[in-house]
């Protein structure tokens, strides 16, 4: 991809494990997967994952298609060991790249994204919808995955597509929002 | 006749690119870079506009969009400032606020009666006789307003963004060039935003003698990468937390910037003489506009009125342009000779030395003027008749002061002080953060000006949190550049104060008179400073009025307040791109494959029926609720909220937010929930499922259910609880199976048993559903045998296909929301806020049930012991028409009527129902709730309905079907 372009990906819903209590932290350390130190931070893990630390006790970790990662944790869960909630978690992925990239943001968020750190998590809304962002570095370019509950997956795909297909961007491909997470390949 | 002048070094024009375009429906050729006004004027038309009440003949006033004389309008768009408005090729205008065209204008005769229209005398008119009203209000909606709506434009979308800088730059003139290069030359991130074309502000057209300024500035400026400059753009609003609009003419700019400073210059003030306002009588800053940026002639032969050395470099700029200037006519007394008055003497134009112009003589066309009447000055200031002197002309050029262009400082927060020296308001007192540079801080020499921009881009970087060295500041001019007192009274009057208003001095002399005499209050009563342009000309001198008549100085008297927006900002640009959210549950897809009618519910998108071919709304809603009284039926809940509550805590937590009690819920039971705020009324209903013993999963109404969630996390506070709240209601879809053969339905793809013994009424179960874990609670909301199945959203769709397989041979259907409205009234259910509002309590709603009193607390606990002990104002109650009922059916809220009173009104109703006639729900009066009582209930204005009071459920009152 050209490092002036735009380009949005739809990946569908791919697999997450939402866990909040006060076990979370060392369930996952048992499992050998370390936690971010801060709040509202992430660190990639082993199989092209990830896990973010949403709050003081909860976490999100979120797989791409190929791996089992997370359909292993989730079956270590039962039976749900002491101090751990699941949180069910049933949200769109997105990822927003290219060097142009922020001008998106700028038509449908109010926050600065010049000043977003890679790996940090950010929560607000676009375009009128509550949304996770992560910005993500890849070649040197920082790329922005979204998260948006799936039943506003439909109506912000179209919105941010439309205004990168205004910008000059490429749209990957739209899968049916229902059918199952897509390759990050 | 062509006023277009030979290339002028710096003209905007571009003489290789003529331009064609019609105005009033001629055609007329310009070049590219002409604004309409410019254009027109160098066509050789003098009347470009009529005054907004006498349709006086206008023509250019400032150039620079401070004026509305020129307003035009095409086939899409109404109320363009030709000032400021670009021609382009193919363009056809016309100029708004006439009656058949600017030539043939049939409300000039306004003029005339002008004597019947004083300064407010449509609060005293138009009120008698009472049977004129409508002739009169018609009269109105034709004269009033400007332009026209163009209903079947569509206007091009206007962007909006967000935007973020260290520090916004408000001028890109000397001033604000310099502030912006000092600042980014430190780091910071700067907006330099210009509402002309190009960048250079005064430098442009007046300042010519230094060439090496402009170009300096906008090299270096160029040069940063962290300097933007945006042309064309005003800042429109300056809002709290340093929150700009910035508009152009594609999109808003929302800008949040850390510092603002504002370098926007000053801008020129009218003269108050009769015929002020006619064609040819323009500011000496227009007439330079006009001969610099445009390359176009102002008029033949000039008088140049003046109160400062601007009025005379304006002299020599009309004489080098071959403008015979006819004399200069200082309203100061005779003083000592500057170098450029000195510099206009030796080109052997006359000075007239504490002198005004009394009157511009109109032309004997009548679009124009012919000459001025200039008088000596009395030692009150005031003309001395005597020495009238008349000079031939056709332009006054008027160059007797200045106002800060101060819009956004006084948004801001800035205090202004008048300068009794610089005879100007001036800013006192700074806002954190807002800096003010160049001439609207008072400074006017070119050299000061750039200097006063740099230290003030230093001092704004210094605010900034850099550790850096910032200089002293420049001191305010000492030489006055605006007269005191620059308006003169005439009795043929014609002497306007507010251009835009068609207000004259009489008129705020008699405001006045009547007891308006403040200026807040004369602004009101007389409308100056309330149009287009916004008192940018007439606020200065309506102040000078106003202090004159009260005895008072002009910090006394005070100024009215500014508010957005500068200029005029286009609804479209406003509007901009609109976000409207929807949210499709995980089963949309196949709703609108089967032939669902959509409808809007909330953010959410639900099927309200499934369409048949041939079959009517009513008929399909009916078709649906019977086969669930019937067979089968299946509905898509998912925009149900559904919210986890888990914790130590949990069950406490429920027990103080719901009336009802949930500390000793078995695991595996569900409850009826219901919630009231701390005033008794009833805010929220669902059900309460308890899945282990600190893990609760509770749904609430799709309305009110977020608002709800968020109460429910502002008590987890309050109430210090350690509780776990998780909203989860995109996460988790919903699907309803409901009728005498949900049970088997199920049973074909749960893997446990269901059976009525194993899966009891009001009990809820995990289980595996089509192989998606599930959970599954039995329910009775319609009234009949019936299954909520709870899956995560992203598998709910194969659930739905799943029991759409399962439920083939049974006959199963989906069915809408209709359909379940209808269902649930015949069951005498209730829905929180549409059987209820916001001011109903459970004892009124028959809700008593779910209240539990004795608990130690809960939220409403208090307020509802008040209400137990009042008599009720009310109660909910079933109604049901005679069975064949033919008449009309009174709509929702439609009220009941007792002996000529209001006693209640309807909530729910449904004319076709699976029970035999019409039945609703309605509020009555008490002494009429009893059963078998009559009530009249209106279906409108003229008819009538009658029902009776009937017991609850209308459908099963023993309660078999469900349990």
């Amino acid at each position: 991809m050209s490092r002036t372009t735009i380009q949005i990906n739809h990946f569908g819903v791919l697999p997450r494990l939402g866990l909040k209590g006060p076990g979370v932290a060392r369930w996952l350390g048992v499992q050998s997967i370390t936690t971010p130190s801060d709040i509202l931070s992430a660190v990639p893990i082993a199989g092209d994952a990830w896990i973010a630390r949403l709050a003081a006790v909860e976490y999100l970790i979120e797989g791409n298609t190929d791996s089992d990662l997370v359909s292993d944790l989730r079956g270590r869960l039962s039976p749900l060991p002491s101090g751990i909630l699941l949180i069910p978690r049933c949200d769109v992925t997105f990822l927003l790249a290219g060097s142009n990239a922020r001008s998106v943001f700028a038509q449908t968020c109010g926050i600065d994204f010049r000043l977003a750190q890679p790996q940090r998590l950010v929560f607000s809304r676009v375009a009128g919808v509550s949304c996770g962002i992560l910005p993500e570095v890849t070649n040197g370019l920082i790329n922005y995955r979204m998260w948006v509950e799936l039943s506003y997956a439909a109506y912000l795909w179209e919105t941010l597509a439309g205004i990168v297909t205004e910008l000059g961007g490429m749209i990957h491909p739209q899968t049916d929002t229902c059918s199952g997470p897509h390759s990050l390949s | 006749m062509s006023r277009r002048l030979p290339p002028q070094p710096g003209e905007w024009i571009q003489r290789d690119k003529a331009v064609e375009f019609r105005f009033e429906g001629r055609e007329y050729t310009g070049f590219q870079g002409d604004v309409l006004s410019s254009a027109l004027w160098a066509n050789g038309i003098n009347v470009l506009g009529r005054s907004f009440k006498y349709h006086r003949p206008r023509g250019i006033y400032s150039l620079a969009g401070h004026d509305a004389n020129v307003v035009v309008e095409d086939r899409l768009r109404s109320n363009l400032r030709g000032d400021v408005l670009p021609i382009r090729g193919g363009m056809d205008l016309r100029a708004v606020n006439t009656g058949g065209g600017l030539a043939g204008d049939r409300y000039r005769i306004m003029e005339w009666l002008s004597p019947f229209l004083p300064v407010g005398f449509y609060y005293k008119a138009f009120h008698t006789p009472r049977r004129f009203f409508r002739f009169y209000e018609g009269l109105m909606r034709r004269a009033a307003g400007l332009g026209r709506i163009h209903v079947g434009a569509r206007a091009d979308m206007s962007r909006k963004d967000y935007a973020f800088c260290d520090l916004l730059v408000v001028g890109a003139g000397p001033s604000g060039l310099s502030a912006a290069i000092a600042a980014a030359e430190m780091g910071a991130t700067v907006l330099l935003v210009d509402d002309q074309p190009r960048p250079g502000g005064s430098l442009c057209w007046q300042h010519l003698d230094a060439p090496e300024s402009r170009s300096d500035l906008l090299e270096k400026a160029c040069a940063l990468p962290n300097l933007e400059i945006r042309s064309n753009t005003q800042a429109a609003g300056w809002y709290a937390d340093q929150w700009v609009a910035l508009v152009d003419d594609r999109r808003l700019t929302k800008l949040r910037t850390r510092a603002t400073l504002v370098a926007s210059g000053c801008i020129e003030q009218p003269a108050v003489f009769h015929n002020n306002d006619l064609p040819g009588v323009m500011l000496a800053s227009a007439a330079q506009r006009l001969m610099k940026l445009y390359s176009v002639k102002p008029c033949d032969r000039a008088v140049v009125l003046t109160a400062n050395d601007d009025g005379y470099l304006a002299a020599l700029d009309l004489a080098d342009a071959g403008v015979v200037v006819a004399a200069v006519v200082d309203l100061r007394p005779a003083q000592s000779c500057t170098p450029v008055a000195a510099e206009v003497a030796a080109h052997g134009i006359e000075i007239l030395k504490g002198q005004a112009v009394y009157e511009a003589v109109v032309s004997r066309s009548k679009n124009g003027i012919a000459a001025a009447v200039v008088c000596c000055l009395d030692q009150n200031g005031q003309p001395r008749l005597s020495s009238a002197r008349r000079i031939l002309c056709d332009g006054i050029a008027v160059s007797v002061g200045w106002a800060p262009n101060a819009s956004i400082l006084a948004q801001a927060g800035t205090r202004f002080r008048y300068d009794s020296q610089l005879q100007q308001l001036a800013p006192h007192d700074l806002p954190r953060g807002v800096f003010a540079a160049g001439r609207v801080n008072g400074i006017f020499a070119l050299e000061e000006r750039i200097a006063d921009g740099r230290q003030a881009g230093l001092a704004a970087v210094a605010f900034l949190g850099h550790q850096i060295e910032v200089p002293a500041s420049v001191p305010r001019s000492r030489t006055a550049h605006s007269h005191a007192y620059p308006i003169f009274d005439h009795p043929h009057k014609k002497n306007f104060v507010d251009l835009d208003e068609d207000l004259q001095l009489v008129d705020l002399l008699n405001a006045h008179q009547e007891g308006y005499d403040s200026i807040e209050l004369i602004k009101r009563y007389s409308t100056v400073g309330m149009g287009p342009s916004q008192g940018k000309l007439s606020n200065m001198n309506a102040v000078r009025v106003v202090a004159r008549l009260n005895g008072q100085s002009l910090d006394q008297t005070g100024m009215t307040t500014a508010r957005p927006f500068y200029q005029p900002v286009s609804i479209a640009n406003l509007a901009g791109r609109r976000f409207h959210p929807y949210r499709l549950t995980p089963m949309d897809g196949w709703h609108r494959q089967a032939g669902a009618v959509m409808v809007p519910v909330g953010t959410w998108f639900r099927p309200e029926y499934y369409a048949t071919k041939e079959k009517s709304r009513a008929d399909c809603v009916l078709e649906e609720a019977r086969e669930v009284r019937r067979g089968v039926g299946l509905i898509d809940i998912s925009t149900l909220c559904k919210f986890e509550v888990a914790g130590p805590d949990a069950a406490r937590f429920l027990e103080q937010i719901y009336t009802g009690r949930f500390a000793r819920q078995n695991i595996g039971r569900m409850r009826y929930a219901l919630a009231c705020d701390e005033m008794g009324y009833v805010t929220e209903e669902g059900v309460v499922a308890r899945l282990a013993e600190d893990r609760f999963y509770v749904t609430a109404s799709t309305a009110g259910g977020e608002a709800f969630y968020r109460e429910m996390q502002r008590w987890a506070i309050v109430f210090h609880m350690n509780v776990v709240l998780s909203n989860v209601t995109a996460h988790m879809a919903a699907i309803n199976v409901a009728g005498p053969r949900a049970r088997g339905v199920l049973a074909e793809i749960a893997e446990v048993d269901i059976g009525a013994t194993e899966f009891p009424f009001a009990h809820v179960r995990d289980m595996v559903v089509a192989g998606v874990a599930a959970i599954v609670m039995r329910v009775g909301f319609v009234g009949e045998l019936s299954y909520e199945i709870h899956v995560p959203a992203d598998k709910a769709a194969g659930v739905w296909d799943a029991l759409i397989l399962a439920g083939r041979n049974s006959g199963i259907r989906p069915f809408g929301t209709e359909a379940q409205r209808l269902l649930r009234l015949e069951k005498g259910h209730l829905i929180a806020g549409h059987d209820t509002d916001p001011l109903t309590t459970p004892f009124e709603a028959q809700l008593d049930w779910a209240v539990d009193m004795n608990k130690s607390f809960f939220i409403g606990q208090r307020s509802l012991r008040i209400h137990a002990g009042r008599p009720l104002e009310r109660r909910l109650v079933g109604i049901a028409f005679a069975y064949g009922y033919l008449g009309e059916l009174p709509e929702e809220c439609r009220l009941i009527v007792n002996r000529g009173q209001i006693a209640g009104r309807v909530t729910s109703i449904a004319g076709r129902t699976t029970v035999g006639g019409p039945i609703g729900l309605a509020f009555v009066r008490p002494d009429l709730a009893e059963p078998g009582t009559s009530l009249c209930i209106r279906v409108d204005a003229r008819e009538m309905s009658e029902a009776q009071v009937v017991r609850l459920p209308f459908y099963d009152p023993d309660n078999t079907r469900q349990t």
